[in-house]
């Protein structure tokens, strides 16, 4: 990832132009923007992340590729069928429906259940009240 | 909600660990809707400074800044700006285990300073495992009695039936025609309103001379007075007012750990020992 790119930039900067030193000034940058997470010894790549959102949807593929950057083990689930034993496995699951979308799925669960959950925007926002969280859609 | 966060809370960990989040400061023009309902201190300024965590301007949530924070489970994380509801309402809030983060963009919508802080609420929250909410929302907060009681004035109709249906009849009939009379009484005596079907003013709390329902110190008093016997009977009344049932409390050891909740029920409840800790 991150650590690779700049492995591969040294060797070919020594030693030429210009040209050379913008793109190593241009990778580095990338580097910084991408986050720097791979260099942060706080980083944890090994949390495992569930994303339970709608399949297939271009939302999904958005997330799941921004998190497989910087997690290892990053899986995809169905929040129409999202069940508290889903959660199982992982540390941490996000649960997220189309953008804007306030008639979304709302799962079921126990007061009880405490697993660490992200909800995401508006669909969120409904679950929450579904829960009857603070959290929810104002 | 806008597509921006306001400026305040970036002292909060989720701001530097593990990544640091570096937000790009504008300034916008105060939104009315925030002059409308901001109650000091001071006055707002005519700009605020906000900083811009994704492309969006619209497609997020916000939650209520009411009663947040009247249980130690809950933190906000990000003031969300708006234009539509109250200044300090919450863009990213935790309660317990769940984290709600209300903007809607997917990552590749939101600015660098919002995928790195989006990437550290998740090493976050997954602290914050086994940690049940310690509330769940039952009813509104004491100050809705404040928002329904100012809506008499404007309201008609339908309307006025729905203000009524938020007071006692006896309050009622002595206010009804006058709505300034209304909302100077609740204001008065926020300190003794709770809810039960209707918002209350305590008077029997304060009979006795007591003057907030929400204080740890009432909670000990009314178990003082009920070895009372002229008092024991009013006292055991409110005790099974403001808690859940529970008959002891620790006041000597465990009195940082009493808290009492508006939205969870107007309730005196414990947080459970250790439940803190990760925090």
């Amino acid at each position: 990832m991150q650590t690779r790119q700049r492995q591969g930039v040294r060797p070919r900067v020594a030693g030429t132009g210009c040209l050379s030193i913008l793109l190593l000034f241009s990778l580095a940058s990338a580097n910084e923007r991408a986050g720097s997470a791979e260099a942060n010894p706080q980083w944890n790549r090994g949390l495992k992340i569930l994303y339970a959102g709608r399949p297939g949807s271009d939302r999904e593929k958005d997330f799941v590729g921004f998190l497989r950057k910087y997690f290892d083990v990053v899986r995809t689930g169905n929040l129409e069928t999202f069940q508290e034993a889903d959660t199982q496995g992982f540390d941490v699951t996000l649960l997220d429906w189309d953008w804007n979308e306030s008639e979304g799925p709302r799962p079921k669960i126990s007061e009880s259940f405490a697993r660490p959950i992200i909800t995401l925007g508006v669909p969120g926002g409904m679950i929450c009240n579904e829960w009857r969280l603070k959290t929810g859609y104002l | 909600m806008g597509n921006a966060a306001h400026a305040e809370s970036l002292d909060h960990e989720v701001y530097r660990t593990p990544l640091a989040v570096q937000p790009e400061f504008e300034f916008r023009p105060t939104p009315d809707n925030y002059r409308e309902t901001y109650e000091g201190p001071g006055k707002l300024p005519d700009q605020i400074k906000v900083w811009r965590v994704q492309n969006s301007p619209k497609g997020s949530a916000l939650a209520p800044s009411l009663g947040f924070l009247d249980s130690p489970d809950a933190e906000i994380l990000v003031l969300g700006f708006n234009l539509l509801k109250h200044y300090g309402d919450i863009g990213i809030g935790r309660q317990g285990s769940f984290l709600q983060w209300g903007y809607g963009d997917p990552p590749s919508q939101m600015t660098e300073a919002g995928r790195r802080l989006f990437l550290n609420c998740i090493h976050y929250i997954q602290r914050f495992d086994g940690k049940a909410p310690l509330v769940r929302e039952r009813v509104n907060h004491r100050r809705k009695a404040l928002s329904w009681a100012a809506y008499l004035a404007v309201a008609s109709g339908d309307q006025k039936d729905r203000v009524q249906r938020s007071f006692p009849k006896a309050i009622w009939d002595r206010y009804q025609a006058d709505a300034k009379g209304l909302l100077a009484y609740y204001k008065a005596n926020l300190e003794l309103v709770y809810w039960d079907g209707v918002y209350y003013v305590d008077e029997e709390l304060k009979s006795l001379g007591i003057d907030s329902n929400r204080k740890v110190e009432t909670l000990e008093r009314l178990f003082e007075l009920r070895k009372d016997p002229a008092r024991r009977g009013i006292a055991q009344r409110l005790l099974e007012r403001y808690t859940d049932g529970r008959t002891t409390f620790d006041f000597q050891n465990g009195r940082d750990r009493i808290y009492f909740t508006d939205v969870g029920g107007h309730k005196f409840k414990v947080v459970p020992e250790g439940y803190l800790v990760a925090k």
